[in-house]
């Protein structure tokens, strides 16, 4: 197997390493004669010393480590670079604050199964117990399979911190959305994609482990902490506006129960404006991914 | 002053008029211009005086300071047709209905037709009890409505209306009057031509119709803080006839918008203050 691992980073040079060595000692364990791994650093416009980090990691390892810029800023547009530099069929992708336990690599080759499945995420845990467990932490306790053909997948069902897709899901459903994630103001670019393998006739899969943990410091209680919480809010309510304008009428209702069940107001009016916003886009310009 | 010139062209002796002028934070010689009219009116003209900037607020200070059983809603860019008055005592019926509109026709035939128009062919009943009523039924342009309606039902949303982004509190109001068993009506006789100068095709005509969007936006979102859920699949209909994008966007940004105001309304952030006391019951303290 051929596995891709893709990271995009931007001005984060001075905490990189923690990611980067935790990857090369995934590698260290996993047997190259049943996969072949090679790594995908792209740097998302830094202004530090970040390209200087990854290419004095690269000489030291063993296995491929590709530097790749990603010159405008926006998370989707990195992975989409770092997509079309790789060479796997099997792309993964995690975050630069994320640090992969040591059988990373040996459990994806053991798991992945382009019969049985083709894109999913595995279980996310946080690195430090001050962090917010709210924010990107999903821990999954068994394997369980996303049907393929599911037209919604609901919010935070696949998150980009520990996330893999085959090379087919690229092929026949175009790339990340380049009007959402990270450096927009929808934080949904990871569920946009996969919402749209599933729909591609695509099944996905809920994994255990791998275990990445995610050192995301957003401190439970802090004002970043509530800055990202909300952020999700407005990723829901883009993304459910998207799958709206693309044949989804079901959002309607999904919406109406939504309403009834937040006693937060505040929460769901946050998602609506956002799907506001995300139309309001949309309506200017139709956007390249607007398949299925 | 036209508009009130055609007020007085459409005097008619036999009507007891009362005329309430709400001069909404005005820093002109809008009050001279008042007093003036009003010296020569023929009617009881009565002044209010709303500082605050908001035209639901300004109009309900001049139901407060009304005194007859129907009220009549016209803007200051409106004209009375000359037979309104007359028409208004001829077709209205208390015991067919309660609250409605009239035709509001453009004074200048380059203005956009879409803005705040209403033709009426027939006279046409809403009955009661009408779940969800469409917006642009009722304009408060040309608005009547018995006091009966206000008393039970309250008065014009303050956070709707002209000064704020949400032009829909004629209809909400009428959506209240229905759900509570009135029934409303559309009368062609009873004719408003409304000199709005929005012109076809401008800047201003394109705003205005947007913003007829918020306003249906804030209506729906009201309707559901009121439990009416059934607003989604209204709204699912609605979209899938028009498919127009910026119209949804703009109708979820001000859905949403009016849903934070109102949870804000509800429960206002404010700091508790330290140190407040128990509530005295009055009853002696024991021992």
């Amino acid at each position: 197997m051929k596995l891709s691992l893709i990271i995009c980073t931007r001005n984060r040079a001075s905490s990189l390493t923690p990611c980067l060595q935790s990857i090369a000692k995934a590698h260290r364990r996993l047997n190259v004669d049943l996969v072949d791994v090679e790594l995908i650093a792209v740097d998302n416009a830094s202004s530090d010393a970040t390209q200087a980090v990854i290419e004095a990691f690269a000489q030291r390892q063993s296995f491929p480590v590709r530097y790749v810029q990603a010159p405008v800023p926006g998370l989707s547009r990195a992975r989409n670079i770092g997509v079309k530099a790789s060479s796997g069929e099997w792309l993964a992708f995690t975050d630069d604050d994320c640090i992969v336990r040591p059988h990373y690599f040996l459990r994806l080759q053991a798991r992945l199964d382009v019969r049985r499945f083709q894109y999913g995420m595995a279980s996310i845990v946080r690195y430090n117990e001050l962090d917010d467990p709210r924010i990107a932490q999903c821990q999954i306790e068994k394997e369980s399979l996303i049907a393929k053909g599911t037209r919604i997948l609901p919010a935070g069902t696949i998150q980009g911190a520990n996330m893999f897709m085959h090379r087919s899901v690229f092929d026949q459903c175009g790339l990340f959305d380049e009007a959402l994630g990270a450096g927009t103001p929808f934080p949904c670019e990871d569920i946009d994609l996969a919402c749209r393998a599933s729909r591609s006739g695509f099944t996905g899969a809920l994994l255990p482990d791998p275990i990445v943990y995610h050192d995301h410091g957003r401190r439970t209680g802090s004002a970043e902490a509530q800055q990202t919480l909300e952020s999700y809010d407005a990723g829901r309510g883009a993304y459910y506006a998207k799958l709206l304008i693309n044949g989804t009428p079901e959002i309607w209702d999904l919406w109406r129960r939504s309403f009834e069940y937040f006693k937060d107001k505040k929460q769901f009016s946050r998602e609506l404006i956002a799907a506001g916003e995300y139309l309001a886009q949309a309506s200017l310009s139709p956007g390249p991914n607007r398949a299925n | 002053m036209r508009c009130l010139d055609s007020v007085k062209a459409a005097y008619d002796p036999s009507v007891e008029l009362e005329l309430v002028v709400a001069d909404n934070g005005s820093t002109d010689d809008t009050k001279a211009v008042v007093d003036r009219f009003a010296g020569e009116a023929g009617f009881e003209v009565r002044y209010v005086y709303a500082e605050k900037p908001g035209g639901s607020h300004a109009r309900n200070r001049g139901v407060e300071a009304s005194s007859a059983e129907m009220l009549i809603f016209t803007d200051d860019d409106c004209l009375l047709r000359g037979d309104y008055f007359s028409e208004f005592a001829r077709t209205v019926d208390l015991d067919q209905f309660q609250y409605g509109m009239g035709q509001l026709l453009r004074h200048n035939k380059a203005d956009d037709i879409r803005v705040a128009h209403k033709a009426i062919s027939n006279l046409r009943l809403i009955p009661a009890h009408t779940r969800v009523l469409a917006t642009g039924l009722i304009h408060s342009a040309n608005m009547f409505c018995h006091r009966r309606v206000l008393d039970r039902c309250g008065l014009f949303d303050e956070n709707m209306g002209a000064g704020t982004p949400f032009p829909c509190e004629d209809i909400e109001l009428a959506s209240r009057a229905s759900r509570a068993g009135f029934v409303g009506a559309l009368l062609p006789s009873i004719v408003v031509f409304h000199d709005h100068g929005r012109r076809t095709g401008s800047l201003e005509a394109r705003k205005t119709i947007e913003s007829y969007d918020l306003g249906r936006g804030a209506y729906y979102a009201k309707l559901l803080t009121e439990d009416m859920h059934e607003i989604w699949a209204h709204w699912a209909v609605s979209f899938s006839r028009s498919n127009d994008l910026g119209a949804l966007s703009r109708e979820l940004l001000a859905a949403s918008q009016y849903l934070a105001l109102a949870a804000e309304q509800r429960a206002p952030q404010k700091p508790a203050k330290p140190g407040v006391g128990k509530k005295r019951t009055g009853r002696p303290h024991p021992g």
